[in-house]
């Protein structure tokens, strides 16, 4: 069989927005679908902040994949080995948080690719390629070009070193942590200070210049999104179930008291 | 989003052989994966003398949908209500085991159809539509026409009523529960039996006049498997994961055991 295609990486590849749906209290197969159903190219499974069990974590990336959901997860910063039990049973991108340094990112980039290009070990069934992998070596070339790796700035000293981060060779995507980046910055929250929009247009040049994908996380109104989206960030996450749920619920609770009302009044 | 295609149904129509994959043991999200790989058609989750819960039945069935393997189930044979939950749940056909009458047939095939063919309860979001289905009355005739209803015959009087059960509209395969009917007939296991052969007969000639297709289930060697496709049988089931196993396993142990090397054995 054919590798599944990671459909998140290809959008990117081609200039498009790669959509998410991020996951933290749905354990259901289904997830995916309604990933899918809402017009999403990838799931965002936050391993970092969520409380996923490995075994959890990669039963919905294995239900992802005849999707053409891309399945993509966070780890926790230190969680590497974690990272590449998730990319052998599934998962078609990781993401790693609170990276500052090239070093840092260059040990990452290293950790989940193959030989040549790094020392990612192999082993188990190939998910990815539905359990009938080719030979080793096509197998392994493939895979190192088809998964997605994104590495978080989210300290000023990330900052300092977008540009030798950006140029690490097999990091795909710079994910700004706009929460965490605030908050070491002293201004947690404040999206619209100046001192932010400074930040992310120091971390979209260093995307730009080397060739690499922009993602703007964290934020969720329209003036913060617009501006994002006009300083190239293309990777991201719509919101969660968590979110949707809340918003949705809050939505729908309205609506029937003001209904009530109205009928009652 | 369109309702996601019954490829067995679909195989059967067309006069085509459509291969089962058993699942006992597994409960991960790969298995339709794995069945597709091993170039099955559908997967029979066995609920009868599995001790799956609905949940977990569910789930591999949601999986198997994106991956085109026909999720099928068969319940206990009291157990209509545990049907039509997995019917809302992504499955796209039931078994029902012990079906001796017509009578019984018809029970199943109001229970499995929504009106005006049947009695199915509307409920729950329709999985078989990824989540996004057209207006209830167009989803509920097009899910009518998409599931396939297979009642078991494993009984001499099964047998006996096998023309008036084929006639029930509804009923889509008859599938002779082999194990189960020489236990009946009092020749246990003897699947190449005159008795079992005339039983093979009379209900593949109820099928080819009533237009149902025939199954074959219980009957695992080439000999007797040959014969009976030969004799019609088209909706078949070629083991299960305990049986792929125990075979597999075998055959590695008989390998290393077999090598002149072997010391202690």
């Amino acid at each position: 069989m054919a590798i599944y295609h990671n459909a998140a990486k290809r959008a990117l590849a081609d200039g498009g927005l790669a959509l998410g749906f991020g996951l933290h209290h749905l354990r259901s197969n289904a997830a995916p679908m309604l990933a899918k159903a809402g017009g999403h190219d990838h799931i965002f499974i936050d391993m970092e902040h969520g409380a996923f069990t490995m075994q959890e974590a990669t039963q919905l990336c294995i239900a992802a994949l005849p999707h053409g959901i891309a399945p993509i997860v966070r780890v926790c910063a230190g969680a590497l080995d974690e990272a590449t039990r998730l990319l052998d049973n599934g998962a078609l991108g990781i993401v790693v948080p609170h990276v500052d340094t090239a070093a840092r990112a260059q040990e990452v980039a290293d950790a989940f690719h193959y030989p040549p290009q790094g020392t990612r070990s192999w082993g188990g069934p190939p998910a990815v390629f539905g359990y009938i992998a080719p030979h080793v070596a096509e197998a392994q070339a493939a895979i190192n070009a088809e998964i997605l790796t994104l590495v978080m700035i989210e300290s000023p000293e990330g900052v300092a070193n977008a540009d030798a981060i950006a140029a690490v060779k097999g990091v795909d995507v710079l994910l700004v942590g706009s929460f965490d980046l605030t908050s070491s910055m002293g201004i947690a929250g404040q999206f619209k200070h100046p001192r932010t929009i400074e930040a992310w247009q120091t971390i979209a040049n260093a995307a730009r210049r080397h060739g690499k994908v922009l993602g703007i996380g964290g934020i969720s109104d329209d003036e913060d999104c617009a501006r994002a989206i006009g300083m190239g960030s293309r990777f991201i996450t719509t919101g969660n179930d968590h979110s949707f749920m809340v918003n949705g619920s809050i939505a729908a609770a309205k609506r029937t008291r003001e209904q009530v009302a109205s009928v009652t009044k | 989003m369109p309702l996601v295609s019954n490829t067995t149904k679909r195989r059967l129509g067309s006069g085509q052989m459509a291969l089962g994959f058993g699942v006992h043991h597994l409960r991960t999200i790969a298995t339709p994966v794995l069945a597709a790989a091993t170039g099955h058609d559908w997967m029979f989750i066995d609920t009868e003398h599995g001790a799956f819960s609905v949940q977990e039945t569910t789930q591999l069935c949601i999986a198997a949908l994106p991956t085109g393997v026909t999720p099928i189930v068969r319940v206990c044979a009291g157990a209509i209500d545990e049907a039509t939950r997995a019917l809302d749940n992504g499955a796209l056909g039931i078994v029902v085991p012990h079906v001796d009458t017509a009578a019984q047939a018809k029970r199943i095939a109001d229970a499995f159809h929504y009106p005006p063919q049947g009695h199915r309860s509307w409920g729950g979001p329709p999985a078989v539509y990824g989540y996004k289905p057209p207006s209830t009355a167009e989803a509920q005739a097009a899910i009518n026409a998409e599931i396939l209803t297979i009642v078991m015959l494993e009984s001499p009087e099964a047998i006996a009523n096998a023309d008036a059960i084929a006639a029930v509209a509804g009923v889509d395969v008859l599938f002779i529960g082999t194990s189960d009917l020489t236990a009946e007939l009092g020749i246990s296991g003897q699947m190449g039996h005159p008795k079992v052969i005339a039983a093979y007969q009379a209900v593949g000639e109820a099928c080819a006049k009533h237009g149902k297709t025939l199954g074959m289930g219980g009957v695992y060697d080439e000999e007797n498997a040959s014969r009976y496709v030969g004799m019609g049988a088209r909706f078949i089931l070629t083991g299960s994961d305990h049986s792929y196993i125990m075979a597999g396993a075998d055959n590695r142990t008989a390998f290393f055991n077999g090598l002149p090397a072997a010391p202690g054995r």
